[in-house]
């Protein structure tokens, strides 16, 4: 079609597409509000899960500092030797060894073990010193990896429901972004635009600017996480191939490695590892076995699967090695792309996981969650800043909704964080020992949110949000204190020795202690600047 | 710090100064600018041009350096944080987006060839 042709129509296009764009208005403003929080909270503990080992780290202060192990082939040998004493007769041993960041303790998951052969419980996990091979017993506690479960799995919830919330909330999280774009109008226009001190135009302008900087990564993050959720979301792609509870075999058949069978029940001796190893090096290089998977270990039908790092690709899998545990013999290798479509799957839940990124990689990673974060959480303030001008035109008290989504958004928005740092402090402060003492952690983390909640229910509005972001300044600005009290690798010890990950969390929640100082002096400069008339040709109090 | 993680330094500093340029394309910005007496010596289309010469310059380096898996995630989030970077002088400091946009093209070339 020509531009002439195009000209006489132009009024009722406009009028039309202006209809549309209304109607994306209002699908964006709902889609967004109705689960936002749920979003608000995957967002937090995902960009916190970027972070997951050296939070893990941080939270076990008494394991020794990581260094590089003699031999890889030394240390696997080591933690044979004492797994032939610990679970003689088990099912499997999963061996993690420490090849990368993401594993920098050597650790065994065990299960099926035979106790009449003298294994210490059916089932169980150790964490060992790479140097030595002998058992490190750090506390209790959910570290790094409870934090970042709860990313998708929520907590406290069976996974048959957080498996449909997280679904349905990044379903509108996809909606959110796709309306969000549509009705943009001016995406490149106001590329670099932030007009401060403008009230209602300045949220917009921050949720402009939080939302496109990193809009190629909330697109991804967000396909990738419907991907995650695939098999759960359309249960019909496994249904319609695999008998009605045939869910296992589907599983097994798409991520179990090739060839393993039924114990023989023969007793063999394990094959010597060394050899294995060598040979598995010489294919990969030195050092980059992820892992050694050790099927019916002692039974004549004993499998050893090795598995490949992965730190120098995106995809999440590996190429994999299968080798007869009894013989030695070299019986399957598995590409890491081994079908096509798995190969997609991999790519895009690597591209999620970041688990390949080096330090500064992994620090752009944690900015482009922070950035999603500031997203979702200016659209839940704009939401109430609209209707609360619209409000305060009238007489009469604020509807109730806007009243529960200001509470809701108080108490979460900085809530959430500030029970997060109650997490951090009960890792500190619970006596070592207790029972359940890393459920307490999580528990305490909830109970806090809990009262922040309570708290911006029950004090006056304009003053909750202050007061709210001072507890965060002062709760993440004492963490690292608090860590100095209680271990001795505080900034004082940590800097020197050249102790990163310490360095690194303490400084991080130092960092965040000081942008809630801001923020709150900043909500507190607004206030007083609003409350005087001469600033402001309004003069509305707050 | 081993070398390609100096490359990814680089890499930054050139993103931050290929969304200085672009940034400076803008009049919203460049009459800003004029406010505090300070100018551009290159117009805007000369800018454009720049600001996307180093966005490919930037692409071309990241996939030289990591590849096409990993080479388009640095890429991303080296523009995310420059985009940030700009916007945050834009707002407070604009005089700065020149001196910084010059130094870090200047920069983000030397470390990231090295």
């Amino acid at each position: 079609m020509s531009a002439s042709d195009e000209l006489p129509q132009t009024k009722p296009l406009t009028q039309k597409q202006g209809g549309f764009r209304q109607a994306m208005t209002w699908v964006h403003t709902w889609a967004g509000l109705t689960l936002g929080w749920v979003l608000y909270l995957m967002f937090v503990t995902g960009t916190a899960g970027y972070f997951d080992t050296e939070i893990d780290r941080w939270m076990q202060p008494e394991l020794p500092a990581v260094k590089t192990a003699p031999s890889l082939s030394q240390t696997a040998a080591t933690i044979v030797a004492r797994m032939t004493q610990t679970a003689p007769g088990a099912e499997r041993w999963y061996i993690s060894l420490p090849a990368d960041r993401n594993q920098p303790y050597p650790n065994v998951f065990w299960q099926g073990a035979s106790i009449e052969d003298g294994a210490e419980s059916e089932r169980g996990r150790l964490l060992l010193d790479a140097q030595t091979g002998k058992k490190l017993t750090p506390r209790d506690t959910g570290g790094g990896q409870t934090l970042y479960q709860m990313h998708w799995r929520l907590h406290y919830l069976p996974r048959s429901y957080s498996d449909w919330l997280i679904g349905i909330a990044t379903l509108f999280m996809m909606v959110g972004l796709v309306s969000g774009i549509i009705i943009h109008k001016k995406i490149f226009v106001d590329f670099f635009t932030f007009r401060l001190n403008k009230g209602q135009r300045s949220w917009l302008d921050a949720h402009n600017f939080l939302s496109v900087f990193a809009l190629p990564f909330h697109l991804m993050i967000t396909y990738s996480g419907l991907l995650f959720l695939g098999f759960s979301l359309m249960p019909f792609i496994v249904a319609s191939q695999y008998p009605e509870d045939g869910r296992r075999q589907f599983y097994a058949d798409v991520f179990d490695p090739p060839g393993i069978v039924e114990p023989a029940g023969q007793n063999t001796e394990l094959t010597p590892l060394e050899p294995l190893i060598e040979r598995v090096q010489d294919r990969w290089g030195q050092g980059r076995i992820r892992s050694m998977d050790v099927r019916h270990p002692g039974d004549a039908n004993a499998r050893i699967v090795f598995t490949e790092t992965i730190d120098d690709t995106v995809a999440t899998g590996g190429e994999t090695l299968v080798f007869n545990g009894a013989s030695g013999e070299h019986l399957h290798t598995e590409a890491a792309d081994a079908s096509a479509a798995k190969q997609v799957r991999d790519v895009f839940l690597g591209l999620h996981e970041g688990l390949f990124a080096k330090p500064i990689l992994r620090w752009l990673y944690f900015l482009s969650g922070l950035l999603g974060t500031g997203m979702v959480a200016t659209g839940l303030i704009l939401w109430t800043t609209k209707r609360r001008q619209k409000a305060e035109r009238k007489s009469g008290p604020a509807p109730k909704g806007l009243r529960l989504v200001e509470m809701l958004n108080a108490g979460t928005i900085v809530g959430l964080p500030v029970g997060i740092a109650a997490y951090f402090a009960a890792n500190r402060l619970l006596p070592i020992g207790i029972a359940g003492r890393a459920g307490w952690e999580v528990n305490v983390l909830f109970i806090t949110w809990f009262v922040m909640l309570i708290h911006s229910t029950c004090r006056p509005r304009q003053y909750v949000w202050q007061e709210q972001l001072a507890i965060g300044a002062l709760a993440y600005s004492a963490l690292p204190l608090l860590n100095a009290l209680t271990t001795d690798r505080h900034l004082a010890q940590s800097l020197p020795a050249g102790d990163w990950v310490f360095a690194g969390v303490d400084l991080t929640l130092l960092a965040i202690g000081l942008i809630f100082a801001w923020a709150a002096r900043r909500v507190h400069h607004l206030k007083t600047r609003k409350a005087d008339p001469k600033t402001t040709h309004r003069g509305r109090t707050a | 710090m081993n070398l390609t993680e100096w490359a990814v330094v680089g890499l930054i500093l050139l993103a931050i100064a290929a969304m200085n340029c672009l940034c400076l394309t803008m009049k919203r910005h460049r009459h800003a600018l004029r406010k505090t007496n300070g100018s551009v010596m290159l117009g805007a289309r000369t800018l454009r041009i720049l600001g996307w010469a180093l966005v490919i310059l930037n692409t071309g380096f990241a996939i030289n350096l990591f590849g096409w898996g990993i080479g388009p995630v640095v890429v991303f989030g080296c523009l995310s944080l420059g985009a940030l970077v700009t916007l945050g002088l834009a707002s407070w400091q604009v005089r700065w987006l020149i001196q910084v946009g010059g130094a870090s093209t200047v920069l983000g070339v030397i470390a990231t060839l090295t």
